[in-house]
């Protein structure tokens, strides 16, 4: 950067150049916005209107207006795939924000050796995809003689062998389980790259004050690095409303035992690939969509709306 | 860092640029060749002598399964100019990358139809018709059920299989010997031959600490031939008497500890072939083909087939040509070598003890040596004897998420979690939920 | 005030520590171990040890699939997207954090619901789209939309909003700096720790795509990783030697890659935002 000449130190910095200044802003998200309309647009638009028509993925399509939209009104099963999926996401984000912040607190405040090493080895679990996944977890826990039941049935578990999925409640568990195992140490270092933008000259401060770690840790930190806060809750939101691999691969791609693992992503799967109501496939998914983004713009603007120290 | 920067946007530009090049516009090169070499493509019953090193060109064919990719090398051999490639892609994403396909109208030239949704597949006009390419003049040496199944409601053929998959009982001989007093497999086929007989064998079975069954499940397979008709006649849905049976059979089965307990395609399923306490599986060809025959190592030789109370067949794999492609002719070559020309189908049947949909090569490796891990016992011999008595074919459409929506009724109720009345109720209201349009009848 | 603090003794942090590891890398073990035994030995029992059918599986995982063409074309895809995403969600993220223009909130929420729509049925009309465009067998359908990442606009945006102060960029502004020289040589120097993270996640997603490549690429030769770990499942039978060994070579770039990028982020704990 050139040093300019401190006689030139231009004066004229008046609206002119703010608004000129804030054009750039456009130019700067333009590249979004030009790619979206090439690749993201058309396929969304597509997905709506088929939901307005009747499409066995063969035939040529029809429309059939918004039967649909009524059909998906009375749909038991909708309803139950989405107690379902809102049943899983809570099993599964409430400890996942949990112990992510509790080892947050625990890196930021401890002297821990190997931060590093931990942080490695609780990201892992992110790296492999949701199928290998299922069929791991599937391999460990599918029948009597499996792993698991080995091991329960020699420790002498009253009970074992169990048969993991013929349960409801345990399926559903697992479900939850293998979705917190691949994404806590996820959680955990997109919030610790969140709070490496905090100064450590205000623990410094706090702490002359007397604050101690706990208080530091939910009065200062937290409430510094909400933006991430706010990313983790939302993406955790959409992602698990959204929630398809996991279950299909860990059910028979019914959702069962008696359905408890059917998520909307599989039912309108299902209903798409399996049973060719491919119009119908798509209203659930834009319901689904029209969901999502309901109670994610409610979340969105309740939780910048609160004021903190820090104006966002 | 700038310098960093521009490095990796360069790369990445080359990667991008690498990433175009490797896209050349494939066509599929029109078999202008081929037709010109092949003089009459109608249903002509003498073929018009032809050298075949002078037909060229490539077709693609997409599969479910493995099985087409044995057959490429021997095609090669008679047609060394015409390129095949096979991509497998799997069965649980299949439709939807065919259906893709299809909707943006660029299929491949021949693709695969599993029993589930064969079915819908031959109602619709992208399989074309074979009768074009002179298929008729096989139909005599096809089992009928094959045949019936590629063929619409119309009576348009539209595909074929290499296989045909009757069914019987495939059990273990030592333990039918020691429980039961002989491992002969009329004899056993006689203790066997109704549900009620079956169920008492169990107990004894039992009784002796042996699990009569792998699993219940297996069973389906043999409950769907045994009903008066298919899932759908005319739009209305139908549950068959004989699969209200059957789910008590499979709550006995399941009350009783009269299997093993775990799920078709499982790890344990496989290991119950080599268990000491497992007596039998209910599938058919291809449950002896990949489950028992590459597991049973210590076992080899100890097991037979016998016949099942209901005769069946269950699966299967069919083949058809895209209606949209521009290479039948060199498709059919490839459709034929590998389903109707006894030559290449007899090779594939003996190297895979595959039982396959030509009679003639099934009547003919029957009088050939038996299968050593059957104890001698020649499977083609057993099987040609099932077939003359397969009833009426039963398949629907709805198949294969019906199939599976009674599996799941069928599973809440022997679990307990339902009762037999509330278990068809939800099988039926899945029913409808799949295909709003059935009524059901009563 | 509470008196008595919430101490965590070292011993039971220490052992939290210890149990979550063994959690996440038990099930790595299973991979890699299973991936050398027979399909078999898997199925009948629960191995703890290394077993001896490395080079089978490798054979039979050959013969179904040309593994090593798919890790090609995985990297030949993924790197590009990854960096994509890391420099212009970058960019993206700070025009929307640090510029106030015209519908910038109408703007944003188009960014945001662009990832809310279920993408199963999305594919359809994708590959319709690349069959327009006449891409099905290329991969800038997959480089490509890098470009307009969501995800990482949306986490880099409260990077940004945390950590950049606006004086941060007056004063660069005021010495004449260009727009985008204050954003290649402060902003995105300083916010590396975060666009570090997301490359590493966008690095993976990509890298784990299955439907897309499945059902837009049409020649066997282009297909990716997990395409072809998913065809060595054949219809009947899945052989679980040659499939664990798939799983566990697709693994292993991921985890050099992590590595490689976690450098960034431990830099990141000690440079904060002072300039």
């Amino acid at each position: 950067m050139i040093q300019p000449d401190a006689r030139q130190l231009p004066r004229k910095k008046p609206r002119r150049s703010t608004l000129a200044k804030d054009r750039y802003g456009l130019l700067f998200i333009a590249p979004f916005f030009v790619v979206f309309l090439i690749f993201g647009l058309y396929p969304i638009i597509s997905t709506f209107q088929l939901s307005l028509q009747k499409w066995d993925g063969m035939m040529p399509a029809f429309s059939i207006g918004l039967k649909n939209y009524t059909r998906i009104l009375g749909d038991q099963v909708f309803y139950l795939s989405l107690w379902n999926t809102i049943r899983i996401w809570l099993g599964n984000a409430i400890p996942q924000f949990g112990i992510a912040l509790l080892l947050v607190a625990v890196f930021t405040f401890s002297k821990i050796h190997g931060k590093n090493f931990y942080r490695a080895m609780f990201y892992l679990p992110n790296l492999i995809t949701a199928t290998s996944v299922g069929l791991l977890f599937n391999l460990l826990l599918d029948g009597d003689n499996s792993p698991i039941n080995q091991l329960l049935t020699a420790l002498n578990i009253s009970g074992a062998p169990i048969s993991f999925f013929q349960s409801k409640v345990l399926t559903s568990g697992l479900v939850s389980f293998v979705q917190w195992w691949m994404w806590f140490g996820y959680t955990t270092v997109i919030i610790l790259a969140g709070t490496t933008t905090v100064d450590k000259s205000m623990y410094e401060a706090a702490m002359v004050d007397g604050a101690s770690k706990p208080q530091t840790f939910w009065r200062i930190t937290l409430p510094l690095i909400k933006p991430t806060l706010v990313y983790l809750a939302i993406t955790s939101f959409i992602g698990g409303m959204q929630l398809f691999d996991v279950p299909l691969t860990l059910s028979n791609n019914l959702g069962d035992p008696g359905k408890a693992v059917l998520t909307v992503s599989m039912y309108l799967y299902n209903q798409g690939f399996k049973n060719f109501n491919y119009g119908y496939s798509a209203t659930i998914s834009c319901v689904l969509f029209l969901l999502i983004a309901g109670m994610s713009g409610f979340a969105y603007k309740a939780m910048r709306s609160k004021d903190g120290m820090y104006k966002l | 860092m700038k310098k960093t920067l521009a490095m990796i946007l360069v790369f990445a530009m080359a990667c991008t640029m690498f990433a175009c090049a490797t896209t050349p516009a494939t066509e599929t090169t029109p078999a202008d060749a081929a037709q010109a070499a092949i003089a009459e493509p109608t249903a002509e019953a003498t073929q018009a002598p032809v050298d075949p090193t002078t037909l060229s060109g490539s077709i693609t064919v997409w599969s479910s399964g493995e099985e087409l990719t044995r057959f490429v090398e021997g095609f090669n051999a008679v047609y060394p100019n015409i390129k095949v490639e096979v991509t497998v892609v799997p069965n649980g994403e299949f439709l939807t990358k065919l259906s893709t396909a299809i909707s943006g109208g660029e299929a491949p030239d021949l693709f695969t139809g599993e029993s589930d949704y064969v079915k819908y597949l031959v109602e619709t006009p992208y399989w074309t018709d074979l009768s074009q390419f002179g298929v008729d003049q096989y139909k005599d040496n096809i089992w009928e059920y094959v045949l019936k199944i590629g063929t619409d409601s119309k009576g348009v053929t539209k595909a074929l299989s290499w296989q045909a998959s009757p069914g019987g009982i495939i059990y273990r001989r030592d333990i039918a010997k020691a429980v039961l007093g002989t491992d002969d497999p009329a004899a056993v086929a006689e203790m066997l031959s109704s549900n009620a007989k079956m169920m008492e064998v169990a107990a004894k079975m039992s009784a002796a600490g042996i699990k009569m069954f792998a699993t219940w499940q297996d069973i389906m397979n043999m409950e769907f031939t045994n009903r008066a008709g298919g899932w759908v006649t005319d739009g209305k849905l139908s549950i068959d008497a004989n699969l209200s049976v059957y789910m008590d059979m499979a709550k006995t089965i399941v009350d009783n500890g009269y299997d093993k307990n775990c799920d078709p395609w499982s790890g344990e399923w496989y290991a119950a072939v080599e268990s000491a306490d497992c007596f039998s599986y209910i599938l058919p060809t291809w449950g002896y083909q990949f489950l028992i025959k590459p597991s049973a190592v210590t076992t080899s030789g100890q097991w037979g087939m016998c016949e099942a109370p209901v005769p069946y067949v269950k699966g299967g794999t069919w083949v058809g040509i895209y209606d949209g492609s521009q290479n039948k002719d060199l498709a059919w070559l490839f459709l034929q070598y590998c389903t109707l020309n006894e030559e290449s189908v007899k090779a594939y049947a003996s190297q895979y003890s595959e039982y396959v949909a030509l009679k003639s090569v099934d009547q003919a490796l029957a009088k050939e040596a038996g299968d050593p891990v059957l104890g001698g016992q020649n499977l083609y011999e057993f099987y040609n004897g099932v077939m003359a008595k397969i009833p009426a074919d039963l398949m629907t459409q709805y198949d294969g998420t019906l199939n599976n929506a009674f599996l799941s009724a069928v599973k809440s109720y022997v679990s307990g979690a339902m009762t037999k009345d509330e278990a068809i109720a939800q099988f039926k209201a899945d029913a409808l939920n799949a295909y709003p349009e059935l009524t059901i009848a009563e | 005030m509470k008196h008595h603090s919430f101490h965590l003794s070292a011993l039971s942090i220490r052992l939290l520590l210890i149990f979550l590891t063994l959690l996440c890398a038990v099930p790595f073990l299973v991979v890699f171990i299973n991936s050398s035994h027979s399909s078999l030995e898997i199925i009948q029992k629960f191995n703890l040890l290394p077993g001896d059918s490395v080079t089978d599986n490798y054979k039979t995982m050959q013969s179904l699939v040309d593994i090593w063409r798919g890790f090609v074309n995985s990297i030949v895809i993924t790197v590009p997207y990854t960096i994509l995403t890391g420099y212009f969600g970058a960019m993206i993220a700070y025009g929307f954090a640090k510029f106030n223009f015209r519908f910038k909130n109408v703007l944003y929420a188009i960014v945001l619901v662009s990832m809310m729509l279920p993408s199963q049925l999305t594919i359809i009309g994708f590959y319709r789209l690349c069959l327009n465009l006449h891409m099905t067998n290329s991969y800038l359908p997959f480089i490509i939309p890098g470009i307009a990442n969501a995800t990482t606009v949306f986490f880099l945006r409260g990077i940004i909003e945390q950590s950049i102060s606006d004086s941060m960029i007056e004063a660069p502004r005021i010495e004449g700096c260009s727009e985008f020289g204050i954003f290649n040589r402060i902003v995105l120097p300083c916010i590396m720790p975060g666009v570090a993270t997301m490359c590493i996640f966008n690095f993976v997603a990509s890298w784990n795509a299955y439907m897309g490549p499945l059902i837009i690429l049409q020649r066997k030769e282009l297909y990716t990783m997990p395409v072809m770990i998913s065809m060595i499942k054949g219809l009947y039978v899945t052989n679980y030697g040659a499939m664990y060994l798939a799983i566990a070579i697709s693994v292993i770039p991921i985890m050099v890659v992590f590595a490689f990028f976690s450098r960034y982020i431990i830099d990141g704990l000690t440079t904060g935002s002072e300039k």
